[in-house]
């Protein structure tokens, strides 16, 4: 192996190490509930290494397991999906120094956490070239589709009850959702976005119920840029964002 | 889930997904997006992340089984975003909501 090649290795492990540990930690639960949902090791790996989003891989496993019917699971998973447009559309304009190929190979492949340490590697000027963006997508990925289908071939064999592998999605969205601008539209959207699912669920809607939710939280978090804040009135930048 | 549904959800959403990560790239290039725009694709992923927490943390069913039994969990969440505000690690928030989870669920 060449010495450049090496140190571009080294350099992405040393990146990429914290976020291998915690997809570890993270997927073997994914794949134990995904197994409960009937799904096989080799499902797992397929879907870990080429859909790359916990959240929506927790997901089609929670909702399956609720009975959700199938096209509200896909809307659900598409909703949640289209955050990854966002990411996209911050990442570009960085990804234009890199060739037309590669900007493609790195957007096809990055999770949420290689997303934020590229991105921030790319626009603090660091050195970090398509090879280190594509080696972090990578490691990452295998770890992530490795761990599921290592989970899923654990929950055939050992009873982890559903709630408790389950929560532990539920602790990567609460910790997501802390992890959003502590403004006020964030919290109007995601105020919106809850009570939309209670109101939906509480009247037999719940199928479309997270879909639905995270259009309302969107309107209600353009329309609390609206609404001036108290004592803002002709201020200029009271819109809370 | 049989194999066949499995491909259709994987299928549907892969290329939804992917979609997603491709298009603004090749779209985006040299090429800015509205205000309004960027600010509507901003409050996606709290919308999206606060409709997935209330979807697992409230059912209409919640309290049938006892008051603890329904607040547990909401307890269990507020255990995540405190580590949350001390740690900002994914890593100890998915390790510190299990271990609240059992161990709130013993008492």
């Amino acid at each position: 192996m060449q010495e450049g090649t090496k140190t571009t290795a080294r350099e992405v492990l040393a990146a990429a190490w914290p976020v291998m540990l915690s997809y570890v930690a993270v997927g073997l639960p994914c794949g134990v509930l995904a197994a409960k949902a009937g799904m096989t090791p080799l499902m797992n790996f397929v879907l870990g290494f080429s859909f790359l989003s916990g959240g929506g891989q927790f997901m089609m496993s929670n909702l399956w397991l609720a009975g959700t019917p199938l096209f509200s699971i896909i809307a659900s998973v598409a909703a949640i999906s289209t955050r990854f447009a966002l990411y996209s559309a911050s990442l570009a304009p960085h990804l234009r120094r890199f060739g037309r190929r590669q900007s493609l190979a790195i957007a096809c492949c990055y999770t949420e956490e290689a997303y934020g340490i590229t991105l921030s590697r790319l626009t603090s000027g660091e050195a970090w070239t398509a090879s280190h963006a594509l080696g972090l997508n990578v490691c990452v990925q295998l770890t992530w589709a490795a761990s599921c289908a290592a989970g899923a071939a654990l929950g055939s064999v050992v009873d982890i009850p559903t709630a408790i592998a389950g929560f532990a999605m539920t602790s990567l969205f609460v910790y997501l959702l802390y992890a959003q601008p502590h403004a006020r539209g964030t919290a109007c959207a995601a105020l919106g976005a809850a009570a939309t699912v209670a109101l939906c669920k509480w009247n037999g809607l719940g199928g479309v119920a997270v879909p639905l939710a995270a259009l309302v939280g969107v309107a209600a978090g353009m329309a609390s840029g609206i609404v001036p804040r108290r004592g803002s009135c002709g201020r200029p930048g009271g819109d809370g964002r | 889930m049989s194999t066949s549904q499995f491909l259709v959800l994987w299928l549907t959403s892969f290329a939804f997904i992917l979609a997603c990560r491709v298009v603004p790239v090749v779209a985006l290039r040299g090429r800015p997006l509205s205000p309004r725009v960027v600010e509507a694709l901003g409050y996606i992923p709290p919308a999206a992340f606060a409709a997935l927490v209330a979807n697992d943390l409230l059912s209409p069913t919640m309290f049938d089984a006892g008051a603890w039994t329904g607040l547990m969990p909401l307890v269990a969440a507020g255990v995540v975003v405190l580590v949350a505000w001390r740690t900002r690690s994914m890593l100890w928030c998915c390790v510190a909501g299990v271990a609240a989870y059992v161990l709130l669920s013993l008492v």
